[in-house]
């Protein structure tokens, strides 16, 4: 092939590859999906549910007057008719809000009194079968038909004179009296729910920026704020990040390595081929990613960036060997280090095979990204690349420093030798004082102004804990809820006994079919004749309808029981629906939780079957514990793999060893730094490591083969690699993700020390054939 | 999605029935009325302009209630103070001691007997605040503000005038609320009468205002309330 037929053939396909990325692949930034992920099927759902169900299409939205100011109810009236205007909004309530509680009582709940009015239907009937407590029930029915509520209860008391119905809102109506007082004045809570998923960014950003172009437009003489808490504002703010992140990071890195090439090889020709190559290999590792993934993550792209600084390692090596030599001598110089190419591929591969398979939800998608990127790379530069450096002979400009370090190396190598050693054996004690991060919320503290915000808000409704609460399976809703019903008993003790404050499961609101007909059954069986004649004795007394109130007849009349798909299909439903998941294999019901000894909760619900004390901090823990165990047993599996593969090759462990040193040490001496520092280490700074080794350990075997049998070119060449990688991982310091800030310390500071590691351990040979 | 604020203000059926809301209208009637001059000749907005009121005024009553689940009509007394320009009360003293008072947009309810006591913002959007809102208007002599949600006709005969409101768009399963005021021609308002959309009926029959720039009894009990 001519070089002009390559050059063509390239121009021609590169940019409809890019172009067929741009435009056909997803991107998808969710955090939680690339991290997270549940033990149990219960946790999977629920992470599911927090990612794209009704849990993560709540906002929370709080309106602060200010001190000893009132939000004007005038305000409220106007922003909320305009809030509800927004395209994709689905509900709006106020958080005290009882209008749709009370026109469910007489529309719903009424004609389901003999079925809901108690969880202890014995103790309940006792309680209100006697004469003293009818005669108190029938004043209390006049009461209410004389207050401001009279026109809800008119329509209970027709179908329900014994107000059977409010009995199970008794404890419901203090709530709400709680969060009344709380309402009156300074702040005005909201919930507002959107159609579309939390993760759906682009929609809730627009949502977002409406919410706050109409609270602006209205309070322009008035001293209000907004807050806003959800799901959807944690994932547009960790979009933001990211996507300013990836932008950041791509400019700086591109800027850095355009500079580094031109001070490196001095030609534009070359940097075009290079950059041509690099777009080349990120178009296919995208479009690889999306073919098997159906998206790609950006946290792929902001990691995989660093993809650069491998990726490019081959056509370099190339360059620095090619462009000495006459042009139709280049083909062959590359044939020649190619084998060494090859293996330092392999092992790279390695080091990304292991992390894919590692556990880690996110990393199986790097992991096809890098090997696509690095595959295509090493397989352009072996057999398109040669045909693309068509200039003149050029020599690499060399690093002085690079010269310099070389030979000191050579001429006190016993000595710098020793120095490792006993560097690497402090190191190896120093170990014991690494100190491992157990909270995985530390893996973000970017988001902690969110957290607190989200706290703050949280406070000011009635006080639930929103990250721990118990967690309620069933392979039905019916057989989720007769778990939980089961289980207020216990949490009714627990509150005697102060170990928690209060708990919000979903009684009143539907019990199950079970309970329900139990209820209506011992209310049939308890009613009398006798109660009956006390009852309308009772009404004559309070001067009430006996002809319109006295018949308690009716509660013995059979009536279809209410079920849970009736109730998400009332008014009352965005009350309960962050509540109840229901899908086809199985049911969650969420019990929250007020303030509580979680120690307490433990043990109470220990060995209880279908019932789970969930909290977010300590799945989140447990997760961080397992991520490093994981990363500990992938990172040794990977050095292991690399070092059976080294072995193979040389025939000889030794030799394997002396390749694999180089890395190998420069991350016990970053262990031994981060120890003595006391900086926490997570399994991010293991998943660095393992990219730093797999990349140093090319740099071994590039050292040891000196496969053009000039050590000085081959020590340049690899110096050239470094450098880029080194720049591009180092670009990452400057992203808001913490994360990305961690894989950047970590292999840059690898790479460097395995680069300079090399010429003391391994002893430069002449070139030899394996 | 777009709610007009009256609107926001009808929710389903206005239901004038509350107690704490219907007593706040006839608070407002009677103390607005009692300036109503020559209504024989007059029309609805020039008597409406008189409602508004310049001193405080304090109306005893007696309020009737006749509604389908009582087995006979229920009676309570007490008595209505409205000072202006935001401030009126009403104290309920037979059968039980009950005090209701809105004070600017503060909404104070308190039953003694029962140990009840509720103060909230006086919320436009709440259904059971309807009237309160309505009669605020009143207050400021707005008629055109009403007419967005009653059609109001007046009547005059020798013996009488007759003020006749009737709720605009009701609720297609029943009638809308109906209040008629009356009172003697060229004399304040002697009687109210709400007609319910279920039919129940509430009427208030009052005595002559006392007018006053001062009652003591309405700053204690507002005092009261607002220190509880």
């Amino acid at each position: 092939m001519r070089p002009s037929f390559a050059s063509l053939f390239f121009i021609i396909i590169l940019p409809l590859l890019i172009g067929l990325a741009f435009f056909t692949v997803q991107f998808k930034t969710d955090m939680s999906a690339f991290l997270i992920t549940g033990e149990n099927a219960e946790e999977i759902l629920l992470a599911s549910e927090i990612q794209s169900g009704t849990l993560s299409r709540r906002y929370i939205l709080s309106i602060d007057a200010g001190q000893n100011q009132v939000v004007a109810p005038r305000f409220i009236e106007t922003w909320l008719a305009k809030i509800k205007t927004i395209p994709e909004v689905n509900s709006l309530w106020r958080a005290n809000e009882q209008k749709n509680t009370l026109k469910s009582l007489s529309t719903l709940y009424t004609k389901h009194a003999t079925q809901l009015y108690s969880r202890e239907p014995e103790k309940t009937l006792a309680q209100i079968f006697t004469q003293s407590a009818l005669s108190q029930r029938a004043e209390a029915l006049k009461q209410a038909l004389l207050s401001p509520q009279a026109s809800v209860i008119k329509k209970i008391a027709v179908q329900d004179p014994l107000l059977l119905s409010l009995n199970g809102f008794k404890s419901f109506a203090d709530q709400f009296k709680k969060t009344a007082l709380q309402q009156t004045g300074q702040y005005a809570n909201f919930i507002l729910v959107t159609d579309p998923s939390g993760m759906d960014i682009e929609k809730q950003r627009i949502i977002q920026a409406e919410i706050k172009r109409y609270f602006s437009e209205n309070t322009k003489n008035l001293a209000y704020t907004l807050e806003m808490t959800g799901v959807p504002i944690f994932a547009a703010a960790t979009q933001t990040m990211i996507q300013t992140d990836i932008q950041q990071v791509s400019l700086l890195s591109t800027i850095a390595l355009i500079l580094l090439f031109l001070v490196l090889f001095r030609s534009f020709k070359v940097l075009f081929w290079v950059s041509s190559l690099l777009l080349f290999v990120i178009s296919v590792a995208l479009l690889t990613t999306q073919l098997i993934f159906g998206s790609v993550h950006g946290m792929t792209i902001a990691i995989g960036s660093t993809l650069i600084g491998i990726c490019i390692d081959y056509p370099i090596h190339a360059i620095v060997h090619a462009q000495g030599s006459e042009p139709q001598h280049r083909l062959q110089s590359i044939k020649t280090i190619f084998p060494s190419l090859a293996m330092g591929a392999l092992t790279t591969l390695i080091g990304y095979i292991a992390l894919g398979i590692s556990g880690y939800p996110g990393f199986q998608q790097v992991a096809i990204y890098a090997s696509t990127g690095i595959i295509s790379s090493l397989l352009l530069t072996r057999y398109l690349f040669p045909y693309l450096i068509t200039g003149k002979v050029k020599k690499v400009n060399t690093f002085k420093f690079i010269i310099i370090w070389s030979k000191f190396c050579q001429s006190f190598r016993p000595y710098l030798v020793a120095v490792v050693i006993l560097l690497s054996a402090f190191s190896v004690i120093k170990l014991d004082n690494l100190q491992w991060m157990q909270d995985l919320q530390q893996l973000t503290p970017e988001l902690d102004y969110l957290k607190l915000n989200d706290k703050k808000i949280r406070e000011r409704l009635v006080s639930m804990e929103p990250g721990r609460f118990i967690l309620v399976s069933g392979k039905t809703p019916e057989l989720a809820l007769q778990y939980s019903e089961q289980l207020y008993p216990l949490l009714e003790h627990l509150k005697q006994s102060k170990a928690l404050d209060d708990y919000f499961g979903l009684y009143p609101w539907i019990l199950s079919q079970q309970q329900q007909q139990k209820n209506q059954a011992f209310l049939a069986k308890s009613l009398t004749a006798e109660h009956q004649i006390h009852w309308q004795a009772a009404l004559k007394q309070q001067k009430l309808s006996v002809k319109r109130l006295g018949d308690l007849d009716r509660y013995s009349h059979s009536v279809k029981t209410l079920t849970p798909q009736e109730i998400l299909s009332s008014p009352i439903a965005p009350l309960i629906n962050n509540q109840l998941i229901i899908n086809a294999q199985q049911t969650l019901l969420i019990i929250w939780l007020g303030k509580h000894n979680p120690e307490a909760l433990k043990l109470a619900l220990k060995d209880r079957e279908h019932i789970q004390y969930f909290s977010q901090r300590d799945l989140l823990n447990r997760m961080a514990i397992d991520y490093q165990n994981q990363a500990e047993i992938t990172l040794l599996s990977g050095l292991a793999l690399i070092l059976c593969l080294l072995s193979w090759r040389y025939k000889s462990i030794l030799l394997a060893i002396k390749t694999l040193s180089p890395a190998v040490i420069s991350a016990l001496l970053i262990l031994a730094l981060w120890a003595s520092t006391g900086e926490a280490i997570s399994f991010l700074h293991l998943v660095g490591f393992l990219l730093a080794v797999a990349i140093c350990v090319d740099y071994g075997i590039f050292y040891q083969e000196n496969r053009s049998g000039n050590i000085s070119l081959t020590y340049q060449a690899m110096a050239a690699s470094m450098l880029t990688s080194a720049l591009v991982f180092g670009c990452l310091l400057i992203a808001q993700t913490s994360t990305l800030q961690t894989l950047a310390k970590v292999v840059t500071l690898g790479i460097i020390l395995g680069f300079l590691l090399c010429p003391i351990l391994i002893k430069p040979r002449p070139f030899i054939k394996p | 999605m777009a709610k007009p604020f009256g609107l926001m203000c009808k929710k389903a059926n206005f239901p004038m029935y509350s107690k704490k809301f219907r007593s706040i209208l006839l608070t407002t009637l009677a103390m607005i009325l009692y300036s109503i001059q020559l209504i024989a000749s007059d029309t609805v907005e020039s008597v409406i302009a008189r409602m508004k009121t310049q001193t405080a005024t304090k109306i005893a009553y007696t309020e009737t209630r006749d509604m389908g689940l009582f087995s006979d009509t229920w009676q309570a007394t007490g008595v209505l103070y409205a000072q202006p320009p935001n401030i009126m009360l009403k104290q309920q003293q037979q059968p039980t001691v009950e005090i209701m008072a809105i004070e600017a947009d503060q909404l104070y309810y308190h039953k003694p007997a029962t140990d009840t006591f509720h103060q909230m913002q006086f919320d436009e959007n709440n259904e059971m605040m309807a009237s309160i809102i309505i009669f605020k208007g009143l207050m400021t002599g707005d008629s055109h503000y009403l007419r967005q949600f009653y059609t109001l006709s007046i009547k005059n005969s020798a013996q009488n005038w007759s003020l006749l409101m009737e709720e605009k768009n009701p609720d297609s399963e029943q009638q809308g609320l109906k209040i008629i005021i009356q009172g003697m021609p060229e004399q304040a308002a002697h009687s109210i009468s709400i007609t319910l959309p279920d039919g129940d009926e509430e009427s208030y029959a009052l005595s002559p205002p006392e007018h006053n720039p001062y009652f003591k009894q309405l700053n204690s009990l507002l005092n009261a309330l607002k220190s509880h």
